[in-house]
């Protein structure tokens, strides 16, 4: 009897060792998330009928739960465009196209949230660029 | 009395993973053996399983919007058990899964072999002479889950946050069980846990170990030609949360859990036929952070004795 006690202790143990989960401790360090830019340039101005290309590299040390994209008039915050989508990775393309359809001039901002910590950390980076009709 | 235990003298129970997900886990597949017949040495047999589970998952983004899955898990499966020696017994499973539902209003359609288990138990304590004392038996052993199934690595819909549809997990799988009936007379119960250690897919992915246990009161009813167990109890399964990627130890905090069952059924044997049907309900429950809900199963399996 004393070998199925020290049997079940033995397995106990492991159980009990297996169950110990380790994490990954750079979740949620938003100075380590990067966003860079191949398409569109920072200040480019675009006219009505134009198709705006958003092309860009995210990456981070840890896992990107998530990204969004978002292109809103910067004077009234309106949104004109946005689009997420989950991740499990820690590098992303992000490509996305959007036809210039204002009819007057503005500046728009490009955001892009990233998503980290399991979601509960966001990440943004934002660049401007302009529109006329 | 002494049918009772003859008829009741090894039961087990386990859980194996067949179609785990970063949100379902191991929810959507359990498998409970049940009662089984001692005076044979061996058997084949042909089982039906359905569970299913809604996921309501809240956007990263937008937690208002919320991300709505259905599942739908069927699987049928070919199993046996042969017996090396009387106290050696070596059981495999060879499961179907026939998956359904829509993940984000798209359409799941996954049919494919799963993935397979091979079990070997011994039995380390057993007491039958007595009439008239408690009459038990105490199995325990272990085995491994093969990756067979499909699995295409991480899909589209993986990237959406439903890892695993697939027929296939991906990963080999390694348990451990014991089970312990005890009997007197007409009545008897069973206690039952298993463990499940989980490995990493190639992709990195590691579901999380789980532990699926039982108690089951059961009662005979010895009829002129046949033999009657209906069995009442409760199931606890507890999981652990997945990694995303193990080797840079991402845990999916959105995932793992535990759930509490309340099962009822019964099962016949006449002569070299056996048949069973269990039906589950939840009690309780708190899945992926409570974002999973999981839905009342059934169970189903007839086979061969020999």
């Amino acid at each position: 009897m004393n070998n199925y006690i020290k049997t079940t202790i033995i397995i106990a143990a492991v159980v009990f060792l297996a169950s110990c989960q380790k994490k990954d401790i750079s979740l949620g360090n938003l100075n380590n998330v990067t966003v860079q830019y191949k398409q569109a340039i920072d200040g480019k101005t675009f006219h009505k009928g134009d198709t705006v290309v958003i092309d860009a590299d995210v990456a981070y040390t840890s896992e990107i739960n998530g990204v969004m994209l978002q292109i809103a008039d910067s004077a009234t915050d309106v949104i004109l465009y946005q689009d997420d989508q989950d991740l499990h990775t820690d590098h992303f393309n992000l490509q996305h196209e959007w036809v210039d359809t204002c009819t007057t001039a503005m500046t728009l901002k490009v955001i892009i949230t990233i998503a980290v910590a399991n979601g509960t950390e966001f990440a943004e980076n934002k660049i401007h660029v302009n529109v006329q009709p | 009395m002494k049918q009772l235990f003859y008829i009741i003298a090894t039961t087990m129970a386990l859980c194996q993973s067949a179609a785990a997900c970063d949100l379902c886990g191991c929810a959507a597949s359990s498998q409970y053996m049940g009662l089984l017949p001692q005076q044979y040495q061996h058997f084949i047999g042909l089982q039906y399983q359905y569970a299913s589970f809604t996921a309501n998952q809240p956007s990263i983004f937008d937690k208002d919007e919320i991300e709505n899955a259905d599942e739908y898990i069927n699987t049928y499966q070919v199993w046996g058990r042969y017996s090396l020696s009387k106290k050696v017994q070596l059981f495999a499973f060879v499961p179907y899964h026939q998956n359904r539902g829509t993940d984000l209003e798209t359409p799941i359609k996954v049919d494919g072999l799963g993935d397979i288990t091979v079990l070997a138990n011994m039995t380390l304590l057993k007491q039958e002479a007595c009439t008239k004392k408690l009459k038990y038996t105490l199995l325990v052993g272990g085995g491994i889950k093969a990756p067979t199934g499909a699995n295409k690595g991480i899909t589209q819909l993986d990237e959406e946050g439903l890892p695993n549809v697939q027929a296939g997990t991906g990963a080999w799988d390694f348990i451990t069980n014991a089970n312990y009936t005890v009997s007197h007379g007409k009545s008897g119960l069973n206690v039952d846990a298993s463990y499940t250690f989980t490995t990493t897919t190639k992709e990195h992915y590691k579901y999380g170990n789980h532990l699926n246990s039982s108690l089951l009161y059961f009662y005979q009813l010895q009829q002129k030609w046949v033999t009657l167990l209906p069995q009442v109890g409760i199931k606890y399964e507890y999981a652990l949360h997945d990694y995303d990627n193990f080797d840079r130890k991402w845990l999916n905090d959105n995932s793992g859990g535990s759930l509490v069952f309340a099962a009822a059924g019964v099962q016949a044997f006449c002569n070299h036929i056996g048949a069973r049907v269990l039906y589950s309900i939840p009690l309780a429950q708190n899945y992926a952070g409570g974002n999973v809900t999981t839905h009342s199963r059934l169970e189903t399996s007839i086979y061969f004795l020999f």
